[in-house]
């Protein structure tokens, strides 16, 4: 009552002579009823009101794509279907008692003028209404002076997906029936969820997970009711909004790691055909970092062996593999001439130098150079980036880790893989550094600018692409398989820092302690593979981000080893946690273009998760498990905690159960390396 | 135009550092003045004034300082460990790594300023001190080069000093806060969210709030200053290539800005020309390593100018508001 009293006022001030004349009993019928909507349904059963005390902020620019509304089938147009959502969960006679009780004001700042502030904030006018944001504006200007004085943390959030806690899938879908559940691990949003829909969009997910996906829906709803304007697009909406671009086939497909990205959501996998004229390449579909990978190192080492220099080797790893923010790569920096032949051959230049053994090529998606790279499509700004980092770690989710195998499941596969339990791997995660990232953003720029001339249009203005085949989009591949390649190398020098720690620490010969590689997989990448689409073979143009591909047993392209087995896929967990090696089925390449997740996937954001975790506590649990820890940072350590992530392990049980890959071997962290 | 140097190592360094630094070629080696103070090179921008000259003439010469005594007195040893204060070595030995992984052939020394890099004051005279339990008095020496210690021994050992409070943006030593920025969550990457009196303030806040993200603002001394002009097509596209040209020269530079100051402000144009006054990034020796940001995006970028508050009336966050998702 205070709030709405103080709004009164607070609006005919702001208004002249024109305000609220509310009678006495009125406005306390109308406290009443306030109190009591207060207390039987959450805000979100107000109808919008179009007067409001403030004015509205100008929006000068925004990119909050539409629709921003929880999921309902049905009516397509966002304001209706933001009017049948409030409908279904208010009851009228509480709406219409509002709407007689306080006089119309005038609208000269309302929400219904500019469509696009209608999408993003149409129930602005209920802010006005909230208690909470009616006492932060009577005392809140002085947030810009106490700035000043106190510390700020994190902004404080909240924990939205709390009202799916204990719940079973049948119930948690009731909130949201546009989604499709066929009983098992697989959910669907048909065609017609978004317009212009081209196909379906599913994804994978079991119970627990699932929970965390709709968290995200529930935070963004949300936060778009409370009128918050800090905010992304859920995953689930950009695996449909994904669906609707030009030349899809298939389906939109989302791994069980699936969360909220950069158009495309990370765990996205969509195929284009390439005999569609119109089909496009969407740099947000292969995301920043370029071939963002995991290449795995084997051994014949035991864990007995190491553990005497356990330390030893985790320092000198860290000495060696340049970590962190800023400059440093295990070669010092590349000249110009030098980062052309990198990026145009890849791996064939390492070999050539003799910075990677001859059989590590044979082993490597793509024989470690993708064909069709052009050094020229990478602008100068993106070689300055990325000429002093070839041959370091990153920052981030990346690591490097020494990890045993702890168990196997498929006993062919880990001897084909040359995997026993106890033996000795590394594990090395991480892409094309600040090249990568580069070209991305060129990509995008350049891609956004030919849009229009190019007639497409896309729901999500992130979702930025173009023709594949016009010069615009076969210069993005171009570069983008450029920057595949400089991930290669830099992959492939870190082995060899790696390779040659353990000869330093050991004493022995890297060949001798059988320092061999296993595969080298990429997860943010664009490829061009033959797939069966309802029966027909098509040249598809796949984008995976966040994916992994996982070929059959039999395919062509997997080398002589994995004929038998299927490729290897390497599924890295996050800090403390075990990783995975998994292989390729046939059903993966059935229904999801010959791909399976990558990791974890995040669960927490970063900043909850510094709010909420306290970097010595996660480390000493760490160390608890046997993994010895070097980091170059302290704040990561809070923020790459493993309860920020999803659960590994619930990922890849999903993957199996759903036939889409098939455990291998798990392995389990000795030394992790991050920056 | 360079001068004369007395060692032609350092000649070399200092047209590698100047070609390192411009982006386009032979042309900005003119933008710069080399000095050698010492055995030791340093690149002036031709457009800073005296004072700033100075500044950068004594920093140098303190480095030096430090590092002459350093040599002696510690010997470089990569591959020893025995003690907390060879952390600080090994970051050393990271990017000249290539001395103990073996070169493959690339030319070691052409690292740039890696190699003139400042080395920490000795360990014996920090050990002296521990053992006498005098504390070092503050010299101007010391504060230069030594940071403080958290940062020098960061969280290596794994039991190393994390601090229990956890980490906040901008913490002065008084545990006071002074930019207008915080950071929203975001499940993958993070929200930079600022604020200010006018749209200009709002644009150099989400600047130095992204530097806030990569290294502690606390840790970085103002001691020079880098130009970033850009423009755009609109107001989004101009915050857009404002923030990824800081961004890039810190990438390629190093350069870690604590404060921005745009000075030339052109809305109809969208164009913008600003200065980033800071310090080169010395990761582990001086500034503490935050997480890498690897592009900003336009995801969800919101840029707000509100109508100039009234009288009684006070903003939550300032007449404008910038909200920006960076990919992480």
């Amino acid at each position: 009552t205070e709030g709405l009293r103080g709004q009164g006022t607070e609006g005919s001030r702001g208004r002249g002579d024109q305000g609220c004349r509310m009678k006495p009993l009125a406005s306390q019928l109308l406290s009443f009823f306030f109190l009591a909507a207060l207390v039987g349904t959450s805000f979100s059963a107000h109808q919008p009101l179009s007067c409001s005390a403030i004015p509205e902020p100008k929006l000068l620019s925004s990119s909050i794509p539409q629709p921003l509304n929880p999921l309902r089938g049905g009516s397509q147009d966002t304001f209706s279907r933001t009017w049948s959502y409030l409908s279904d969960l208010t009851s009228s006679f509480k709406s219409q008692l509002f709407s007689n009780t306080i006089a119309p004001q005038p609208k000269a700042h309302s929400s219904q003028g500019n469509p696009q502030i209608n999408t993003k904030r149409g129930l602005q006018g209920l802010n006005a209404l909230s208690p909470q944001k009616a006492g932060a504006l009577r005392g809140g200007g002085k947030r810009m002076r106490k700035s000043q004085h106190s510390t700020p943390k994190p902004a404080d959030v909240k924990d939205y997906s709390k009202e799916l806690e204990g719940l079973e899938i049948e119930e948690m879908l009731k909130r949201f029936p546009a989604l499709e559940w066929n009983g098992g691990l697989h959910f669907v949003l048909r065609k017609g969820y978004v317009d212009s829909m081209n196909v379906d969009a599913s994804f994978y997910a079991n119970k627990a997970l699932l929970k965390l996906v709709l968290g995200e829906l529930l935070a963004n709803e949300a936060k778009s009711l409370e009128g918050s304007k800090g905010g992304f697009l859920p995953a689930v909406e950009q695996l449909a909004n994904v669906a609707t671009l030009p030349g899809v086939i298939h389906g939109s497909i989302g791994m069980p790691d699936i969360h909220s990205g950069y158009g495309f959501a990370i765990g996205n996998v969509a195929g284009v055909d390439l005999q569609d004229p119109d089909a496009v390449v969407s740099p947000g579909g292969v995301g920043f970092d370029i071939n963002c990978g995991v290449r795995l190192l084997r051994s014949n080492l035991k864990v007995e062996d190491l553990e005497p220099v356990k330390d030893k080797l985790a320092d000198q790893l860290f000495r060696v593999i340049p970590v962190g923010v800023g400059d440093g790569s295990v070669l010092g920096k590349a000249s110009e001439q030098e980062l052309d032949q990198i990026l145009s051959q890849g791996m064939v230049w390492a070999e050539k130098r003799g910075l990677c053994w001859p059989e590590d090529r044979s082993l490597v998606e793509e024989g470690g150079k993708f064909e069709g790279a052009d050094p020229g499509a990478v602008s100068s700004r993106a070689k300055a980036r990325g000429c002093g980092q070839c041959g370091s770690l990153g920052s981030g989710n990346h690591y490097a880790e020494v990890q045993c195998v702890d168990e196997v499941f498929d006993e062919e596969a880990a001897d084909a893989m040359g995997l026993k339990v106890g033996t000795i791997c590394i594990m090395l995660h991480s892409g094309s550094r600040g090249l990568g990232h580069q070209v991305c953003t060129d990509a995008l720029e350049s891609a956004s600018e030919v849009m229009e001339k190019q007639n497409i249009k896309v729901v999500d203005r992130q979702l930025a692409c173009c023709k594949v085949e016009s010069p615009e989009g076969q210069r993005y591949l171009a570069a983008m398989r450029a920057a595949a390649n400089f991930a290669f190398v830099n992959r492939s020098l870190m082995a060899k820092a790696v390779r040659e720690a353990f000869a330093k620490v050991f004493g022995r010969d890297a060949k001798d302690m059988g320092l061999h590689l296993v595969y080298d997989v990429s997860h943010n990448i664009a490829k061009e593979e033959e797939h069966v689409i309802e029966g027909v073979q098509k040249r598809v143009l796949v984008h995976r981000k966040g994916a992994t591909r996982a070929f059959k047993p039999g395919h062509p392209e997997l080398p002589e080893v994995y004929q038998k087995v299927g490729q290897p896929v390497l599924v890295g967990g996050s800090m403390g946690t075990c990783s995975y090696v998994l292989t390729g089925t046939d059903k993966a390449m059935e229904q999801t273009f010959g791909s399976t997740c990558h990791g974890a996937g995040r669960a927490m954001s970063r900043t909850k998760a510094l709010r909420s975790l306290d970097s010595k506590d996660v480390l000493g649990r760490v160390q608890a498990m046997g993994c010895t820890t070097r980091v170059a940072t302290k704040r990561l350590v809070a923020e790459e905690a493993p309860e920020s992530y999803k659960d590994v392990s619930e990922v890849v049980d999903t993957c199996h159960e759903a036939g889409i890959s098939r455990k291998c071997v798990r392995l389990r962290p000795l030394i992790c390396i991050k920056g | 135009t360079t001068r004369q140097l007395r060692a032609s190592g350092a000649q070399k360094l200092c047209s590698l550092e100047a070609q390192r630094l411009s982006t386009s070629g032979a042309e900005r080696l003119n933008d710069f003045r080399s000095l050698t103070v010492g055995s030791l090179e340093t690149c002036i921008p031709l457009s800073c004034t005296r004072t700033e000259e100075l500044k950068i003439l004594s920093a140098a010469r303190l480095r030096l300082r430090g590092g002459a005594e350093g040599s002696k007195e510690r010997g470089l040893e990569a591959g020893k460990l025995e003690t907390k204060g060879t952390r600080s070595q090994s970051p050393k030995a990271t990017s000249p790594g290539a001395e103990e992984v073996g070169a493959g052939g690339l030319d070691t020394e052409e690292i740039g300023m890696d190699a003139t890099d400042i080395k920490p004051l000795p360990q014996r005279k920090k050990r002296k001190d521990d053992a006498s339990g005098n504390q070092q008095p503050t010299g101007v020496g010391t504060r230069c080069v030594e940071g403080p210690e958290e940062t020098r021994k960061s969280v290596v050992e794994g039991t190393g000093d994390v601090g229990a409070e956890g980490w906040h943006p901008g913490l002065t030593p008084s545990g006071t806060f002074e930019g207008k920025y915080e950071y929203l969550d975001h499940t993958a990457d993070v929200q930079f969210h600022a604020w200010g009196n006018d749209l200009k303030e709002a644009f150099e806040q989400v600047t130095v709030c992204m530097f806030s993200y990569i290294t502690e603002l606390e840790t970085v001394e103002v001691t020079a200053e880098n130009l970033v002009e850009v423009s755009g097509h609109d107001l989004e596209s101009l915050l857009y290539a404002f923030m990824d040209e800081f961004l890039f020269q810190f990438c390629v530079d190093g350069f870690v800005a604590r404060k921005v100051t745009i000075d030339t402000w052109d809305l109809e144009g969208f164009k913008i020309s600003a200065r980033g006054h800071g310090e080169k990034f010395q990761p582990r020796v001086k500034h503490p390593q935050g997480t890498e940001i690897k592009a900003i995006t336009y995801s969800a970028m919101q840029i707000l100018q509100h109508q100039p508050p009234g009288p009684e009336e006070d903003r939550e966050f300032g007449n404008a508001e910038v909200y920006v998702i960076v990919d992480i």
